[in-house]
């Protein structure tokens, strides 16, 4: 049991084995928790992405009861004081303005957030799902089957993504549910490929064939023994998935593909800003600072997730 | 070498038609068509619309539609645009060219990430390398598009002028056209060279052989250019395969914003427009010239690196 595995032989997503020593040895997950823990930039972008989920997330209840506005209301009362839509912030009762409407701008903001992140989320789940068992089928089982994944993915990766999205999206107007699956089926390929190439230098391990030798199924195999070991990876792949489909939902927006309205997304309220860059400066700012930075956040704590898990990078 | 390259021909062809049948599964199946438009207007007879369709083929049941069409791509032959009375080539023709143009240029800035890239690792940790990892972290986070209307309306409002389409007015003229949108357009893959360049760069960094030069006596200068970039810029061929596609294909943002007539402007069209027989045609391009990056990238790999040795 006393397996000596030194930190630097260690491949990328292998279980340290614990050293025995008085103190309580912390398990591989609590120990990169505790590493990306250390940077003071992780810690930092972590808590803003919770707090953005969270407001993002309480949108119905802030927008009732903080900010006392509906997403899709027009305010005419803002006629009858004399300001004409696009109100700038402050005005008329709207915390940060409205839209060339008239629609407050705070609550389609957070509502916005709560669409945009639920696109990145989404996605980011479908295509960790089929990318992970496909790569753990593929990587395990080797031969035609991973001939055949193999096929699947280089033709998924022949095909531009953004052409393929918007042929899609002339199939059925684009919601929260229909963008993520689309997007989801087609950008599994390259989560697929980086856990299968993991499982490759995980089957042959003595552990693997311990385990068959006592009777173990490919399930069981796959599931108890491998799967485990590869789920840091799939942490990190889901960050830079919900990085993916932000952007590219962004991206359709602009295009015109994108979600329909009313419903707000920062993709297409930031699209929809283009033209009120010199005349309404905050329908701008608001949007592009909220995704932006959440973007920025999501991508940094996956970087930092990648850094704490890389057995590499261990002292 | 020789069964390799035929066997990863072969597969190549396998893939695009692949590619082929599925986009236009996915087209054949989407709503819309020549005459879906016509159909809304009362006074278009039924029977005009029906000729219309049966001239396009699209009276038949879909595997018949789905052999002829498979027969006339074999002759190079695409049918006509939906939007223009065009053979859909001809539309595509006269888009390559500027594409290219693009294309190439912002490959050829986005090169820049290597020497960025090798910086970055030599120094790293140091000032030069976060330097590079904010500009890395900006570009891979920033929406292009996005920065790119921006770019726009600040050169409308110093400069009172923005790129719009090709320049006509001579050379001066075009570059000017041309470098801003590529400029912009590099951005991916300026970002995703030096982070490869880096990660590469600081393997190699740690090889033994880095460390025997080193012992040996050799001058810093003579190690890095003799046994660390050598190494380190191999790889860099695979990613020439993965980047051709991205370029070509990330292009149609670019070049809509703009208003550049190429390619990547022109599948967004398509699209609006439902020109199924252009949209196909674009689509059998874009998956070519992938599967040749990609097999350019593979053969290439195996020149530069005498390590790698084929099956």
């Amino acid at each position: 049991m006393s397996q000596t595995t030194s930190p630097i032989s260690a491949m990328p997503g292998a279980v340290i084995a614990p050293v025995r020593s008085k103190k309580v040895s912390k398990s591989f997950f609590a120990s990169s928790f505790a590493r990306f823990m250390h940077s003071r930039l992780n810690v930092v972008t972590l808590v803003i992405l919770v707090i953005i989920t969270v407001i993002s997330y309480a949108a119905p209840w802030i927008a009732a009861n903080i900010l006392h506005q509906d997403r899709d209301t027009i305010d005419f009362n803002l006629l009858t004081q004399g300001l004409q839509p696009p109100v700038s912030p402050g005005q008329g009762g709207h915390l940060l303005g409205t839209d060339e409407l008239g629609r407050d701008l705070a609550v389609r903001l957070i509502y916005g957030g709560q669409v945009s992140l639920s696109v990145g989320f989404l996605t980011a789940a479908i295509s960790v799902v089929i990318g992970t068992t496909l790569g753990l089928v593929s990587g395990f089982f080797g031969g035609w089957v991973d001939d055949l994944i193999n096929f699947v993915v280089q033709v998924l990766q022949n095909i531009p993504t953004l052409f393929l999205l918007l042929v899609v999206s002339t199939l059925f107007a684009p919601n929260v549910l229909s963008l993520s699956l689309t997007i989801g089926l087609i950008s599994w390929t390259g989560g697929a490929r980086f856990i299968r190439g993991a499982v490759l230098s995980l089957r042959n391990r003595d552990y693997i064939d311990a385990a068959r030798v006592t009777g173990a199924s490919n399930t069981r195999l796959m599931g108890v023994h491998i799967l485990p070991n590869v789920i840091s990876l799939m942490l990190v792949q889901v960050g830079f998935d919900v990085v993916g489909a932000m952007l590219l939902e962004s991206g359709l927006s602009f295009l015109g593909f994108g979600l329909s309205i009313p419903i707000p997304s920062w993709g297409n309220m930031l699209s929809n800003s283009k033209d009120y860059f010199t005349s309404a400066v905050w329908l701008v700012y608001a949007p592009a600072l909220a995704f932006f930075v959440t973007v920025l956040c999501v991508y940094l704590v996956a970087d930092g997730l990648r850094d704490a898990f890389d057995p590499r990078l261990r002292e | 070498m020789r069964r390799f390259i035929i066997r990863r021909v072969l597969q190549s062809l396998l893939i695009v038609w692949a590619v082929m049948s599925l986009s236009w599964l996915l087209i054949a199946i989407s709503p819309g068509g020549p005459a879906a438009a016509l159909a809304e207007n009362r006074r278009v007879s039924p029977e005009t619309i029906a000729a219309i369709r049966a001239s396009y083929g699209l009276d038949q049941p879909l595997f018949v539609q789905y052999f002829t069409w498979m027969f006339r791509v074999f002759t190079l032959d695409f049918g006509r645009s939906y939007s223009q009375t065009l053979p859909a080539l001809q539309v595509i023709g006269g888009r390559v060219w500027p594409t290219l143009q693009l294309g190439f240029v912002s490959y050829v800035i986005s090169l820049l990430g290597i020497p960025l890239g090798v910086y970055a690792a030599r120094h790293r940790g140091k000032l030069a390398d976060k330097m590079v990892r904010v500009l890395t972290v900006l570009g891979s986070t920033m929406p292009v598009w996005w920065f790119s209307l921006v770019v726009i309306i600040i050169l409308a409002n110093t400069v009172k002028w923005f790129p719009q389409g090709q320049g006509t007015e001579g050379v001066g003229d075009w570059f000017l056209h041309l470098i801003i949108p590529a400029a912009l357009l590099s951005i991916g893959g300026l970002v995703a060279f030096s982070r490869f360049v880096r990660a590469e760069t600081l393997e190699v960094l740690n090889q033994d052989y880095v460390r025997t030069a080193n012992a040996k006596g050799l001058s810093a200068k003579q190690v890095n250019r003799w046994h660390v970039f050598r190494n380190s810029l191999l790889p860099v061929v695979t990613i020439f395969g993965y980047l051709l596609p991205t370029v070509l294909g990330g292009a149609a943002l670019t070049e809509t914003i703009f208003n550049w007539p190429g390619m990547g402007r022109l599948s967004v069209e398509s699209v609006s427009q439902r020109d199924m027989p252009v949209l196909l045609a674009l689509f059998l391009i874009f998956s070519v010239l992938t599967v040749l990056g990609n097999l350019i990238a593979d053969i290439g790999y195996g020149v530069v690196d005498p390590r790698v040795r084929y099956e």
